[in-house]
């Protein structure tokens, strides 16, 4: 709002005309008031603090894609001026994309971004060209909102050096900057001391980081206003308020100064401005190195523990981030990492460098790291590392190291050796078995389980008979994932055997279950004898997993004895089985699917019609319909289900020969049917049966038709419509009228035919069907003739037109609708137009939410009931007003209406918050003093907890 | 082939189901139909015996939604916070009106019941995979929470054990059980949208603070109630905050993956639903994300990621930009779907909403509900709508994108091997390594 308010009155404060400009790209700016340039004029530098080497060009780029500074024409107008002064660049100004274009760009030598905000930068070609010309050497300047930007774009993001995060530093305080590097030449025009200054000051977030670039200046928090600025207190990193940077061979200057427009008429400002854009066009020497170099990240590690902040180690990370892939930069950061590592960091830093060494290291690491394994202390970390680094240095240190270490340290050793899969370590690892050490045994057998392999199927095989309990299951699982890889790698005869050895042995149930699976898999042409046999034993769990087997067996294998055996299954297994096929699609079983849908048991029957829909085809249409028609509650939606899934595209030419006659339950399914399997050239039927006998046979075809027909039939539709006996018939009529009506292309020309049958009749229930026809439709062009209804004598009609109005899709009827409301002497065609008149207002419309409230206002007063007031709230419920939700906070009490008031209540005040914190907490606290929802009122409570 | 008679000492509801109609013939499995209900009421033979771990704060939801089921029978719970247990034990003691449910301090333990046909799992990521691991080995059909796991490596190896031991396996992307997102990816596999070329994935931006510990980053003495060696389990050491554990957790990256492991297995799972690529995944995937530079929680804040897959699809991933609405958008080149949670369904053209799809059509799975859907299928051994494979590839792109925005780089991946090509740095993150006793 502030800022909004200040651009207003600079805009009238406007003289007119924009300063003059030279160059390629040109944008008039708003012109700033004759004093204040001359403020500008004698704030300038008189001369440039370094001489150029060449003629510099300047482009000043003030384009703003989301908030727009005042103070963008001041700092344009001070550089020009101060390029003109000082002879250090000429300035080219301009908010135009296109000078991004390489050969603009070209021209010149840096682009200072002045308070530019949200640029997106879409053209890649345009991301390609500036990050070319900075990377190829040239230069880059932002002030203030050039942080605002980039915000999709890391790469440009990064090179300015950081994201906007919000200003606790309002543009009204004073506020304590401190030099971080006094004796920088960007910032010399501060003296080397630290000062105050009323301006806007960000705060900056990643990729913002002193790794990366030269602090500068900062904000000062010895300062009592500084350090208390609302919202501030929180920042725990970095509060930096200018750098330097070097990106690629280019060079980059930011200075948060910049917000207010007295800046430019402070001399020590615009000689920064000047030092940072002289350094960016390589005219004035400066040190760009980080900050914070590796070794000062290391002597800040050393210290660090838990609990404290983790600058230091995400410092770390942005070091080894910027170095990943390439072994140059990677060496020296390796090498310090493991100097550090046998000094007497903390425990916490050495983990945390490990981890990094997870990462980054190499051979080189192994000595330090495999020295640690022994140490219970730094045992675990030292894994982290070694774990992930390749080669076989390590597999040797981590097999030398086994030996002497123990309990938990010889345990993580032997996982960190079965991670590797070194078969080298099987050996080993073998004897490790039987270790007195249950823990060690357990981690040996899953490092051979691991690695796999002939050596450590040997072992494991070798070890099964010795072994009891917990470790033998072990030992089992290891030996089987053993048999899994031969399987997949290609030996599926030494898996088979590992299988058959399992399967057939005594071993507990998930093991024998395994074996069962993997010897389906490995032996082509024996699943059905192998799964008859599992089921021919005395155990559910083994037959169950058997005929799981058969949803993934492939249709080469032959299964017709196993099919065979479905009647006599268990009912478990009849439904597995039955499932089973089904997934598998093999159209053969039909037969015995469908005999097994005449099953005694009820949940048989279901899988056996749920398979059909995939299996069956069209000799099972019979049974289907009939099971659909029985009205059998499950098996019946799954007849209908399997019936609309049908493959078998004969099965339609059989459903239309079956509607003209039969039992009507039958017909309707059949009819049904045509919708849901998109039969075509069924509309001549469908009309013949919406004129049969049965009713609900000719309900169920009109309902169709509303699918089915097309316009040219509607004078049809309308005819059936009249004729229609009934009203479940007059109703279903009305509604394909309306749908078929919707389906003409042009809007005005939906209500013609019936407005045409209309104007033919006078049968007054016809014309009301027709009335509310014509209010579905919504076509404008049909309410003259509703408007002309409600003036009627005939109150059937009128009431019907009521209705019609109140059923309109548009906004267009409120008026009549509201006078109905008001003045109807018939409270059925009151309490229709005031539910219509809420339903109208809450259509979508551009109506200011304010001025909605004040309709729905206007229906509450009206609303004779309870229920029609719970529909005004729930219309409110969906604006965002302050007005909204203080018409509703008037409803807090009514007990009739309360819980639909505190639902709406809370539903307006979560977006009403941001804009009207004080009248919305005030509503919401009385909503929860009152509310007997304990569930809202937690949800209440806690959003406003969240704004305290 | 060999036939022996062999010892049995399991007793699953397959088993007494076989039991309580023909006693011990000897060939019981192949019997006259019997009585096994899959709805109305069960007679407690005929039930579904299960066990649950974890009530932090999925696990009590879960567990209620098994408990109205007529044909399960909770027996058995477990968790290392004794106030949870306590919590939770009372509540199916209530439900069943009895002091029965036992209660466990190590999930190993419940396992090892030969009487529990499956387990209920609801615990932080990084014990996914040991946890599910060993349900597999125990013969337990199995229940459990999104993303599948805390890493790419562990995800492989669950669903490896899963698969050997022949488990059924749901996991609790229950998004897949309602109509608009089976709908949204029907039209999208039926070409209603033309050709496919941009999937759209929002997903929230920020750190939920679910347990109210936000403020409470510090170290802090270990509450008498947890076991928390055990909660950290095989995660790195660090000393106790409460911020740490308890719901929160989720906003470490030692623990869980932030909103993007968190949401992946939802709006992510159905993208790769509508895609075809349920049993695929990228090819490419490069992002950038917001980590927090000091504090606890270290997961990124703000994201975005673009993946690239086969057919010339492109995936966007992101949770903080406006211009990626929250839900699962599908982009083709004759029209757009849109879902989201709530029953949301948005299309353009807006006809395509009213569209059904004929016999010839792909239509997809479809649930009776997410636990029931699961219950049956122990039941039949048919997959659920959420098998553990599938889970695995819904969380792929998200294992794969955090690696990319940790490093910085595009990252190019085999979805049939499974392993990222040329880039040695990027592959050791795949994983990683726990702390000792602890392993898969």
């Amino acid at each position: 709002m502030n800022h909004r308010l200040k651009v207003h009155l600079i805009a009238m404060a406007i003289i007119s005309c924009g300063f003059l400009i030279t160059g390629c790209e040109r944008t008039p700016l708003p012109a700033i008031p004759a004093e204040d340039v001359q403020k500008i004029e004698s704030a300038v530098p008189a001369q440039a603090t370094a001489t150029p080497q060449q003629p510099r060009k300047l482009l000043v780029f003030t384009r703003t894609e989301g908030y727009k500074h005042a103070s963008i024409p001041y700092i344009a107008t001070a550089l020009k001026i101060m390029g003109e002064r000082t002879g250090a660049f000429d300035v080219v100004i301009s908010d135009a994309m296109s000078s991004f274009k390489p050969r603009s760009l070209r021209s010149f030598d840096a682009v200072v971004f002045v308070n530019t905000t949200k640029l997106a930068f879409e053209d890649p070609a345009l991301r390609q060209s500036l990050m070319d010309f900075v990377k190829g050497g040239k230069g880059v300047a932002g002030i203030h909102a050039a942080t605002d930007n980039f915000y999709d774009w890391p790469e440009a993001a990064a090179m300015m050096g950081g994201l906007f995060d919000g200003h606790p530093w309002h543009s009204r305080g004073t506020w304590a900057v401190k030099l971080e590097e006094p004796d920088h030449p960007v910032i010399a025009a501060f003296g080397g001391e630290g000062f105050t200054i009323n301006d806007e000051i960000y705060r900056i977030k990643a990729p913002y980081s002193r790794v990366r670039v030269r602090l500068l200046m900062s904000l000062d928090l010895t300062d009592e206003a500084t350090a208390q600025a609302e919202g501030g207190q929180s920042a725990d990193a970095d509060l930096p308020v200018s750098w330097v940077r070097s990106f690629g061979l280019g060079r980059v200057f930011y200075t948060g100064l910049g917000h207010n427009e007295h800046l430019t008429w402070n001399p020590a400002v615009l000689q920064h401005y000047l030092d940072g854009i002289q350094f960016v066009l390589g005219d004035l020497p400066a040190e760009t190195a980080p900050s914070v170099s590796l070794e000062d990240v290391m002597s800040r590690l050393a210290a660090y523990d838990y609990g404290d902040s983790r600058l230091a180690l995400t410092d770390l990370t942005e070091i080894t981030r910027t170095a990943y892939g390439s072994p140059e930069a990677l060496e020296p950061i390796e090498k310090r990492l493991l100097d550090f590592l046998q000094s007497g960091a903390t425990l916490a830093a050495r983990q945390y460098v490990c981890r990094r060494l997870s990462i980054i290291g190499t051979a080189a690491a192994v000595p330090t790291l495999a020295a640690m394994l022994t140490d219970p202390s730094t045992s675990n970390m030292a894994r982290y590392a070694l774990e992930r680094i390749p080669g076989k240095a390590v597999d040797a240190a981590l097999l030398e190291a086994l030996p002497m270490v123990g309990g938990n340290e010889k345990v993580g050793v032997i996982n960190t050796l079965g991670q590797r899969r070194n078969s080298a370590s099987v050996a080993p690892l073998s004897r490790l078995i039987l270790n007195s050490n249950p823990t060690v045994a357990a981690s040996a057998v899953a490092a051979l389980g691991h690695i796999a392999g002939p050596e450590a199927a040997d072992a494991l095989a070798a070890a099964i008979d010795g072994s009891t309990g917990k470790l033998r299951l072990l030992v089992l699982d290891a030996y089987l994932r053993c048999a899994d890889g031969f399987a997949g790698q290609g030996d599926p005869t030494r898996a088979n055997a590992i299988y058959r050895q399992l399967y057939a042995s005594d071993e507990v149930g998930p093991i024998r279950l395994a074996a069962l699976r993997g010897l389906v898999q490995t032996e082509a042409g024996a699943a059905e004898e192998i799964i008859l046999e599992a089921l021919s034993r005395d155990e559910p769990d083994l037959a169950s997993v058997a005929i799981g087997l058969v949803h993934d067996l492939p249709r080469t294998e032959n299964i017709d004895a196993l099919v065979q055996q479905l009647p006599t299954l268990s009912v478990a297994g009849q439904v597995q089985l039955l499932t089973a096929l089904a997934h598998r699609g093999d159209p053969a079983r039909l037969e015995a699917v469908v005999a097994a849908t005449g099953s005694v048991d009820a949940e048989v029957r279901l899988a056996a019609i749920k398979a059909l829909g995939p299996l069956g085809d069209r000799s099972t249409l019979d049974l289907l319909t009939r099971v659909a028609a029985d009205d059998r509650g499950a098996e019946s939606d799954a007849a209908r289900e399997s019936l609309y899934r049908l493959t078998d595209r004969r099965t339609d030419k059989t459903i239309l020969a079956g509607i003209p006659e039969g039992e009507p339950k039958i017909r309707i399914e059949l009819i049904r049917s045509i919708d849901r399997r998109r039969i075509k050239g069924t509309t001549k039927l469908l009309f013949k049966t919406a004129t049969d006998a049965d009713p609900a046979v000719r309900i169920e075809a009109i309902k169709v038709l509303k699918v089915t027909a097309n316009v040219r039939d509607l004078p049809a539709l309308i005819d059936l419509l009249i004729q229609a006996q009934g009203e479940a018939e007059r109703r279903a009529a009305e509604q394909t009228v309306v749908a078929v009506a919707r389906k003409i292309a042009q809007e005005d020309q939906q209500a013609d035919a019936v407005m045409a049958a209309l104007s033919r009749t006078d049968d007054l229930t016809v014309r009301g069907s027709l009335l509310q026809v014509l209010g579905e439709i919504g076509d404008p062009s049909a309410l003259p003739v509703l408007r002309e209804s409600l003036a009627g004598d005939n109150v059937e009609v009128q009431t019907a037109a009521v209705r019609a109005l109140s059923a309109w899709p548009t906004t267009e009827p409120l008026p009549e609708l509201l006078a109905i409301a008001e003045t109807s002497e018939h409270p059925v065609q009151q309490v229709l137009a005031l539910r219509g008149y809420v339903r109208l207002v809450g259509l979508e419309n551009d109506r200011p939410d304010d001025e909605t409230v004040e309709l729905y206002r206007g229906a509450m007063t009206l609303a004779p009931n309870a229920s029609e007031k719970k529909l005004v709230l729930a219309g409110l419920a969906r604006l965002r007003a302050i007005e909204a939700l203080e018409l509703t906070a008037e409803y807090l009490e009514d007990a009739d209406l309360q819980q639909e008031a505190e639902v709406a209540g809370a539903r307006i005040g979560r977006s009403t918050y941001e804009d009207h914190p004080e009248q919305t907490r005030n509503v919401l606290e009385k909503l929860v003093q009152l509310t007997q929802n304990d569930q809202l009122r937690d949800r209440v409570q806690g959003f406003l907890d969240d704004r305290d | 082939m060999v036939n022996k008679q062999l010892k049995i000492n399991r007793h699953t509801f397959l088993r007494r189901a076989a039991a309580a109609t023909v006693g011990a013939a000897a060939m019981p499995y192949i019997i006259p139909s019997s009585a096994l209900g899959m709805a109305g009421s069960v007679a407690p033979s005929n039930r579904i015996v299960m066990g649950a771990v974890g009530f932090g704060m999925q696990g009590p939801g879960n567990l209620k939604n098994f408990m109205i089921e007529p044909d399960v029978q909770v027996v058995a719970i477990c968790d290392i916070d004794l106030n949870h247990l306590s919590e939770t034990k009372a509540l199916v003691d209530e439900h069943y009106v009895n002091r029965d449910c036992d209660t466990y301090h190590d999930f190993r333990k419940l396992f090892a019941r030969d009487d529990i046909d499956a387990v209920s799992l609801a615990i932080p990521d990084h014990w996914h995979a040991i946890s599910a691991i060993a349900a597999a080995q125990a013969g337990k059909d199995i229940f459990a929470e999104k993303p599948l796991s805390h890493s790419l490596v562990e995800g492989r190896a669950m669903c490896d054990a899963v698969k050997r031991y022949g488990r059924v396996w749901q996991t609790g992307s229950w998004q897949r059980s309602l109509n608009n997102f089976r709908f949204g990816a029907e039209l999208v596999l039926n070409g209603r949208i033309g050709k496919l070329h941009t999937v759209e994935v929002g997903l929230p931006s920020g750190h939920n603070d679910f347990a109210g510990t936000k403020d409470q980053k510090h170290l802090a003495p270990v509450p008498k109630e947890l076991d928390y060696d055990m909660w950290l389990g095989p995660a790195p050491y660090a000393p106790y905050s409460p911020a740490r554990v308890h719901k929160n957790w989720r906003w470490h990256l030692d623990y869980g993956g932030g909103q993007l492991l968190d949401w992946i297995g939802h709006h992510g799972d159905i993208a790769h639903w509508g895609m075809g690529v349920q049993y695929s995944g990228p090819y490419e995937i490069e992002g950038y994300g917001d980590y927090p530079e000091d504090g606890l929680w270290n997961a990124a804040t703000r994201f975005r990621l673009t993946a690239k897959y086969a057919n010339d699809v492109t995936m966007i991933i992101a949770g903080g930009h406006d211009d990626i609405r929250m839900g699962t958008k599908w982009i083709g080149d004759e029209g757009w779907v849109w879902v989201d949670r709530g029953d949301r369904i948005e299309a353009g053209p807006e006809g395509l909403l009213k569209v059904r799809f004929g016999p010839d059509e792909t239509h997809l799975y479809r649930s009776p509900g997410h636990f029931r859907n699961f219950l049956d299928c122990v039941k039949s051994r048919a997959t659920t709508i959420a098998p553990c494979e599938v889970a695995h590839r819904s969380a792929t792109p998200g294992h794969l994108g955090q690696i990319a925005m940790l490093l910085g780089r595009k990252i190019r991946f085999n979805p049939g091997t499974e392993e990222i090509v040329d880039d040695p740095t990027a592959t050791r993150m795949l994983g990683s390594t726990m702390r000792s006793p602890w392993h898969i």
